[in-house]
């Protein structure tokens, strides 16, 4: 349906983006929607991953602490 | 083409290509922005990186806080070990300038060449890290040459292809 990359994309920033980009077609703006939502999925599984890996750095006595902080 | 063309067309290319890495995206998949100005796409590259902090700030200010639990030695690395230059320099951006720099201190030149890469624009650092430590500017300046920076901060050719998971090397 004609607007829907644009409410997609609108969707995904929680605004509207800059004029020159409404210009594009519907269907690049719905692509570029679900490259959005896709760099905050894995910037977010990404992270989880790195936490569980950097408590295998922290010394046993601190990682209650830091855990704390997780809760 | 004029030089001012020119100029617009590298620029346009340039922030493209940033987009790309944001966006962990083969910059020839978004090539039907090359017909976007480049003022548009820088201004929604910018838009992009505040939202994609947004969507995890939660977790990166709960990073940042947990950080100040540990000696700065472990924090640098589990930087490198752990989190790797792109998610470090989410988390940097969060840091108190001073601890920040007292971390920077214990990295190598290579993952500190590495980390400003992915740092976020200025906006969303606190304090301006214009103190950050730079041992031997020349080592920074050749770490940096070997990944494409230029003295100015901007990529030399395109970017190295991002792996699935961004974290640790």
């Amino acid at each position: 349906m004609a607007g829907d990359g644009r409410k997609l994309l609108q969707h995904e920033l929680g605004s509207s983006a800059p004029a020159g980009l409404e210009e594009l077609d519907d269907s690049d703006l719905a692509d570029l929607a679900a490259a959005v939502r896709g760099a905050k999925r894995q910037q977010a599984a990404a992270l989880a991953q790195a936490a569980d890996r950097a408590l295998g750095h922290i010394p046993r006595l601190l990682r209650g602490p830091v855990r704390a902080v997780f809760r | 083409m004029s030089t001012g063309d020119g100029r617009h067309a590298l620029a346009a290319r340039a922030e493209l290509l940033k987009l790309a890495r944001l966006l962990n995206r083969d910059p020839d998949q978004l090539s039907y922005l090359e017909v976007v100005a480049a003022d548009d796409l820088k201004a929604f590259r910018e838009q992009l990186t505040e939202v994609l902090f947004a969507s995890s700030s939660k977790t990166l200010i709960r990073l940042a806080v947990a950080s100040k639990l540990l000696p700065t030695g472990v924090v640098a690395t589990i930087a490198q070990r752990a989190f790797g230059p792109l998610l470090a320099a989410r988390v940097a951006g969060l840091l108190d300038p001073g601890r920040a720099v007292d971390v920077a201190a214990k990295l190598p030149p290579d993952f500190l060449a590495d980390v400003a890469i992915e740092l976020d624009p200025p906006p969303r650092q606190q304090g301006d890290h214009r103190d950050s430590p730079v041992p031997d500017p020349r080592s920074h300046a050749r770490a940096g040459g070997a990944r494409g920076i230029r003295d100015d901060g901007s990529l030399r050719g395109p970017p190295p292809r991002r792996l699935a998971g961004r974290g640790a090397r």
